[in-house]
């Protein structure tokens, strides 16, 4: 069996998951707090990747990446590598396709953290980055967790925005959800089947972790 | 030392009203105030920490400018020096009754934070969550946590309720001890008539949404 599809579905989950942590947890502080009156205009172009069909934000992603946008030309310069048809396109693509499910806990987290122990640090002097280090993050751990465990397992089963951007590049952009679709076209049923029950086994462990902490209690509260 | 005048529309479920605030204290005073439910106490105190925002007035504390509505001065919660014991006795329920008062002062030694639990009686709980802690315990440990960071202004709302006497007579002898080393100026609204009277220097009513406090002298 060949490992590679899934050694590069879970590199690829992996490193999305890592650097939406990143990118998501600014961007859902900045929605869960700030006053700014469209704020729901942003939260509505962030959640689109949700009931956007992956075909449709892999056609214009793979628009904005080739070399003839505007985009996709500057990229190629900053980085000196094509986006298209490479394993940093599918990054940056699943980080597009995946963001609202790593925002989305992370704002809730954010948002369900005790006013009042909010309001308690900040007459104590404590400064906006101290509070969210030390009174907002650790409230929030079990929404940053869900986040990333959703967004791992969402880039995992990711198939329309991966082909669209990646085609299917062995040892590249070949991720296993490709790999199951084209031994399903060859007809190599018994090869799709590995894959799938390992992808199957994945995921549900996935599920099972995400509903063991949401009927975890908080023994401290 | 403390110069206010403050105004504040109230909406209330029931009626509307302004709320009107003078305050002229000259010294460091434990000051009481008291009045019916929904009168304005907490407002005040809201308005005073810088958490709720007054609709016009001053607050001046020594030579520092808090809040200037003419000159569109509004100084951050954070960095006014004013503690705040809230009503539900707030405290960060992630944290250790000990790493709490770590938290508000973070200058203070782990003897200084144990000398501070013995005074209130409270010691063995330092390692308990505040889930962990009864009503009476709760409310002294978040007074503490106010009390250890040395503000200025320490403002106090309901401190004695779900207190049982003995510990009523720790959180007055806390009081006393923190006011006695420090030269703050601690306000404290109380339904509790008795011990105000027996705490404060003096004690004011809010009537016909009107809190007025001169202590100069």
């Amino acid at each position: 069996m060949d490992w590679i599809p899934l050694i590069l579905s879970l590199k690829l989950a992996a490193t999305t998951t890592i650097l939406l942590l990143v990118v998501g947890i600014p961007i859902a502080y900045f929605l869960a707090y700030t006053k700014f009156k469209i704020r729901f205009l942003l939260e509505a172009i962030l959640g689109l990747p949700i009931i956007l069909p992956p075909t449709v934000l892999g056609f214009y992603l793979l628009l904005a990446f080739s070399t003839s946008s505007p985009l996709g030309l500057w990229l190629q310069n900053l980085t000196g590598i094509s986006l298209v048809f490479s394993f940093l396109g599918l990054v940056i693509a699943s980080m597009i396709y995946s963001l609202p499910f790593m925002i989305q806990p992370l704002k809730n987290g954010f948002e369900t953290v005790d006013h009042s122990m909010l309001e308690l640090a900040e007459v104590l002097g404590k400064s906006k980055w101290i509070t969210f280090r030390k009174v907002i993050l650790p409230n929030s751990i079990k929404s940053i967790i869900t986040g990333a465990i959703l967004t791992f397992a969402h880039t995992l089963g990711e198939f329309g925005v991966v082909l669209m951007i990646g085609g299917s590049i062995p040892k590249e952009t070949k991720v296993a959800s490709i790999a199951i679709f084209e031994y399903v076209e060859t007809l190599n049923y018994q090869s799709a089947h590995r894959y799938a029950l390992i992808l199957l086994g994945i995921s549900f462990l996935i599920l099972v972790t995400v509903q063991a902490l949401s009927m975890k209690k908080e023994k401290r509260r | 030392m403390i110069r206010i005048g403050l105004l504040k529309k109230i909406k209330t479920k029931y009626h509307d009203f302004e709320l009107k605030v003078n305050v002229a204290v000259d010294k460091p005073k434990i000051i009481g105030i008291t009045g019916d439910s929904g009168v304005g106490k907490t407002t005040f105190f809201r308005m005073l920490s810088g958490l709720t925002m007054p609709d016009n007035g001053y607050i001046n504390v020594g030579d520092d400018h808090w809040f200037d509505s003419d000159q569109k001065l509004d100084k951050k919660v954070t960095e006014r020096s004013c503690s705040y014991l809230f009503q539900d006795a707030t405290l960060f329920s992630h944290m250790t009754l000990f790493e709490n008062i770590r938290f508000s002062n973070t200058t203070l030694t782990d003897a200084d934070i144990s000398d501070w639990l013995i005074t209130m009686d409270i010691l063995k709980l330092k390692d308990h969550y505040p889930s962990a802690l009864s009503g009476g315990q709760r409310k002294r440990a978040a007074l503490l946590v106010n009390l250890v960071n040395k503000a200025k202004v320490i403002l106090l709302d309901e401190p004695f309720v779900a207190l049982d006497e003995t510990s009523k007579d720790s959180v007055l002898k806390l009081i006393k001890k923190v006011f006695k080393e420090s030269s703050s100026v601690i306000f404290i609204a109380s339904h509790d008539h008795e011990v105000l009277e027996d705490l404060c220097d003096q004690v004011f009513r809010i009537e016909n949404s009107l809190l007025d406090i001169q202590m100069s002298c």
